[in-house]
């Protein structure tokens, strides 16, 4: 089953938040979706459950389109953030409520898990959605996604609010249900550091566009912070696109993503060391504002 | 689809429970403003306006639950995967359902009921305008719900203070305009109309209903999911 966007555009007024952006979601993978505040993640994410029209472009499942599509929807839960704020008519409803409705509306509801998750984390469902916490509407929102036993799974943000045994509780969730069930899921994160581990692909979105989009482990692997003297960083790395660059009198730090056949020039004196995701994304999204 | 007519059936239920609840407090205002003849017992000369409280507080609560239900549950709906015909299709079904039941209602106690307790009915028995009223009002929610899924919850607050002000209003009139008269029974209401105006009101409350739902059909098309 595989969730494929052809040149997806989305505006907002004069705004292009998505821009023109091709992206296949195979299926049994766990994939993150990183990138800052504003990036269109969101937005990318609610284009491809049919949450929002596209402006232009296409969302098909297994070839069929999701827009309006009955049967194609039943196989996607798009679990995202709720607003607790009192305006929001969904503010208003009782934890409980919220989850009757999802067990009416997702087709393939869990019921049993969802109890399960519910005394896992704590839930009070007598509450009323405006009265929780944000970890807790957090929590209310992953019940959703990981209950609804939809066969591509996105979460939104799960892990905000959470405090860290939560987060590792969520984590732990997580990868036993994938592991039972191979589910997709796809993660939507600013606690990239934590997540890192549990992404088999990486999707870095910034400025409505996709940055990169592959296995984690093959892009780390190519990834590496070049420091040292600055004409030695400039020397070894000559011929390389170079990301982030850090200047210190004559010292010099860049951050390099080797391409098919590239290397780092050998034989000067550099100190080369692997980079975590998150380094690697704030490199490669500093680079694209530079740009 | 017995999920969703349990789920629809349980709102239309609770729907039923408001406004009996309402029912209550009408007659609670009622006897504390004095409307009540108070010449007898209290409680035959609530039986009285009973039927009258009842039709109306279902109408005010059908309204206002369809504003607030559009508002809610139609984000909720397309966040858990439901198309946006398929949302506002079950949304209709409900309300077209509780609409006839409130009618169904009207008609019993403006006709049925009298016989059985003799007393005068409401609007002096004309179920045309009532009717017309009913389908009018319905429309009006369904128009003003659609509105506020379509453009969001700053006008939400505007609808919310348009229709409190509407149906608080009705309130009031309706509470000082029917009376029980505990010695025969009676709700005494000023209202007679002929023949035509029951007619005309009955198409036009018809018409106007069906013209909010092809509203609501057009200008949810393409919603935004927001939650």
């Amino acid at each position: 089953m595989e969730l494929t966007g052809k040149e997806i555009r989305k505006s907002y007024g004069k705004k292009e938040v998505l821009c023109g952006i091709d992206l296949t979601l195979e299926e049994h993978k766990i994939y993150g979706l990183i990138g800052r505040n504003g990036a269109g993640k969101t937005t990318l994410l609610s284009v491809l459950t049919a949450q929002s029209p596209l402006t232009s472009g296409s969302v098909t499942l297994d070839g069929e389109p999701v827009w309006e599509n009955k049967k194609s929807l039943s196989h996607l839960c798009f679990a995202r953030e709720i607003s607790q704020m009192t305006g929001s008519g969904i503010a208003a409803v009782k934890a409980k409520d919220y989850l009757k409705v999802a067990r009416t509306f997702c087709p393939h509801w869990d019921q049993e898990m969802a109890d399960h998750l519910i005394s896992q984390f704590h839930l009070d469902v007598k509450k009323r959605i405006s009265k929780l916490s944000k970890g807790m509407v957090s929590m209310l929102t992953i019940i959703v996604g990981l209950a609804s036993k939809a066969d591509i799974t996105i979460l939104d943000e799960p892990t905000s609010g959470l405090d860290v045994i939560a987060r590792e509780k969520f984590y732990q969730l997580l990868m036993e249900e994938y592991t039972e069930t191979n589910r997709t899921f796809v993660i939507s994160t600013h606690i990239i550091e934590e997540a890192e581990d549990i992404f088999e692909d990486v999707i870095i979105l910034d400025e409505g566009k996709i940055l990169r989009n592959e296995n984690t482990q093959e892009l780390l692997e190519r990834s590496f912070h070049v420091s040292g003297l600055a004409d030695e960083v400039d020397a070894a790395c000559a011929g390389l696109t170079v990301y982030h660059e850090e200047t210190i009198g004559r010292s010099k730090g860049v951050t390099v993503v080797l391409e098919n056949g590239q290397q780092i020039a050998p034989g000067h004196e550099v100190k080369i060391q692997k980079l975590n995701l998150q380094k690697l994304f704030v490199a490669l999204c500093e680079k694209d504002e530079e740009a | 689809m017995r999920r969703y007519i349990k789920f629809w059936g349980e709102y239309v239920l609770e729907e039923l429970g408001i406004a009996l609840l309402v029912t209550a407090l009408y007659c609670v205002f009622g006897v504390s403003f004095g409307r009540m003849n108070w010449n007898g017992s209290v409680l035959v000369s609530v039986l009285a306006v009973l039927p009258s409280y009842f039709l109306f507080s279902a109408l005010f609560v059908h309204c206002i639950l369809t504003i607030n239900t559009f508002r809610m549950y139609t984000p909720v709906m397309l966040s858990m995967g439901q198309t946006r015909r398929s949302a506002l299709r079950q949304q209709l079904s409900t309300n077209a359902v509780s609409m006839v039941l409130i009618l169904l209602a009207g008609w019993v106690l403006l006709i049925g009921a009298p016989k059985i307790f003799l007393y005068h009915t409401l609007l002096g028995g004309n179920f045309g305008l009532l009717a017309g009223i009913e389908l009018l009002l319905g429309g009006f929610s369904i128009f003003m719900g659609t509105l506020v899924v379509r453009f969001g919850s700053k006008l939400g607050v505007l609808v919310g203070m348009l229709s409190g002000a509407i149906f608080g209003g009705m309130s009031v009139a309706v509470i000082d305009l029917v009376k029980g008269n505990v010695n025969a029974m009676q709700t005494w209401v000023a209202v007679d109309v002929s023949m035509n105006v029951n007619v005309i009101f009955t198409i036009v409350g018809a018409v106007a209903y069906l013209l909010s739902w092809i509203f609501a059909v057009k200008m949810t098309r393409k919603i935004e999911t927001k939650l």
